[in-house]
């Protein structure tokens, strides 16, 4: 053995591996050489402090853990055997379930309340439709009033604004088809009476307004009042409005465009 | 029954044997965590972890492995991990202290228990892989060619490595019992 090679040597002498021959060999040097030993005496101190080295005893829990996880897994494997890939997640689901307390106790207070307020909904709502029902009934019948004292009134904006108010009824009812059939027969305003002109053609398809407008065309003497009832019967393929058209011709102060209108009505009735 | 065939068991599906397993290395598997982390509860975690790993991943388990150094390779790769992760980098060897008197007490002997602590400090000076080196070669008693096989290295690189290492731990260990 070289004598660079000693040093190298030392740790395998201490690990054992050595042959007989090196062993004697590393011994015999050692004796003479004080750098070495002392080298050798580190190392050899190292060694003993290592393998003497405390060794800790598991912690308190690793084993009850590792227990709980492997009769999980066993589970888990038992039930993928027996339900496929959806057998782990039923486990999944089932372990979590048992394991949080809090969540069972989340799962019902859940329950409860969605039951408290699905009932509360459901009794809400039977006493939500009948209210809602009663304010709309009385809802329309203040607007119904509330038009009827504006048509009443002095100014014609006013009564302008009364009729217009009859559009933002869901139901139309007599009353007001009266009132409109008045305001166009005898309000001294042109507007208005166009006003009140166009909002019983806007309820035509609902209301009977066809002989309001039957009798009132002959009465009528602005044209543009008269143009709009023409359309009007004219939509409503009302042949009664043929006499009323023919009865309009014959009047002396009926314009040329609306005689025009008047004949090409009775032409599509016929 | 060898821990080989107690794993051939295991990845047939036999999960109960794992128990075996467990029994046999939980301790050795504690320590060596202990320490190269020097923190008790991380060491704890990994260890489960590295058992749970072992159900898991039971069919990469090749026959004929030794079943140690496929067990340690798990368990290196594990800590490898846990060090990477960034977030985990803050607090280190965190329970050194409290390691070195708990072994201090067990040990009753004075010089020993000096040495213990000196130990665990040069330890701690070390790199991470010289540290792990020499925690299977000195403290597992592993040996060298099981090693070699866990690491994927031949055995005499693995000799050169754990000199190297016990040199350096020899420096630092009196470096800190002169301190």
């Amino acid at each position: 053995m070289e004598e660079n090679q000693y040093k190298d040597k030392l740790i395998d002498y201490l690990e054992g591996t050595l042959s007989e021959k090196e062993k004697k060999e590393i011994e015999q040097k050692l004796s003479e050489d004080e750098a070495l030993f002392n080298e050798y005496d580190e190392l050899r101190i190292i060694h003993d402090s290592m393998d003497k080295s405390v060794e800790f005893g598991s912690p308190t829990g690793l084993s009850t853990d590792f227990y709980q996880m492997l009769d999980e897994e066993i589970e888990k494997e038992n039930n993928s055997k027996k339900f496929g890939k959806s057998g782990e997640w039923l486990f999944t689901i089932k372990k979590t379930w048992n394991s949080s307390l809090a969540l069972r106790i989340a799962a019902s207070v859940a329950l409860f309340l969605a039951g408290f307020f699905v009932d509360k909904q459901i009794r809400m709502e039977q006493i939500q439709t009948e209210e809602v029902q009663s304010l709309r009934d009385e809802l329309n019948t203040t607007k119904t009033l509330v038009m009827l004292s504006l048509l009443k009134q002095q100014s014609a904006s006013d009564r302008i604004m009364a009729v217009n108010y009859t559009y933002e009824m869901n139901e139309i009812d007599q009353r007001i088809v009266e009132a409109l059939s008045e305001t166009l027969a005898t309000d001294q305003n042109t507007n208005v009476r166009m006003a009140a002109c166009e909002a019983l053609i806007h309820y035509k398809e609902k209301v009977d307004v066809q002989d309001v407008l039957l009798t009132t065309l002959s009465n009528q003497d602005d044209p543009s009042i008269q143009i709009m009832i023409i359309d009007a019967l004219i939509s409503l393929e009302d042949k009664r409005a043929v006499a009323q058209f023919e009865q309009l011709l014959e009047k002396q102060d009926v314009i040329d465009i609306v005689r025009n209108k008047a004949q090409e009505g009775i032409g599509l009735l016929l | 029954m060898t821990d080989e065939a107690v794993m051939e068991l295991v990845k047939k599906g036999d999960l109960e044997k794992t128990s075996i397993l467990f029994e046999r290395y939980q301790g050795m598997l504690y320590n060596f965590y202990l320490k190269l982390s020097f923190e008790t509860e991380l060491s704890k975690d990994l260890t489960q972890n590295v058992f749970y790993r072992l159900i898991k991943y039971r069919n990469s388990y090749q026959s004929g492995m030794s079943f140690k150094a496929w067990f340690f390779q798990m368990a290196r790769n594990l800590y490898k991990d846990h060090v990477s992760n960034q977030k985990n980098k803050r607090s280190r060897f965190s329970d050194l202290e409290k390691l070195g008197n708990i072994a201090a007490e067990k040990l009753q002997d004075t010089e020993q228990a000096e040495r213990e602590k000196a130990l665990y400090k040069a330890l701690t000076l070390l790199d991470e892989d010289q540290r792990e080196i020499i925690i299977l070669t000195k403290f597992q008693k592993m040996k060298y060619n099981t090693i070699a096989e866990l690491m994927g290295i031949t055995e005499s690189a693995v000799k050169v490595k754990v000199h190297r290492a016990v040199k350096k731990l020899k420096g630092l260990y009196f470096m800190t019992e002169q301190n």
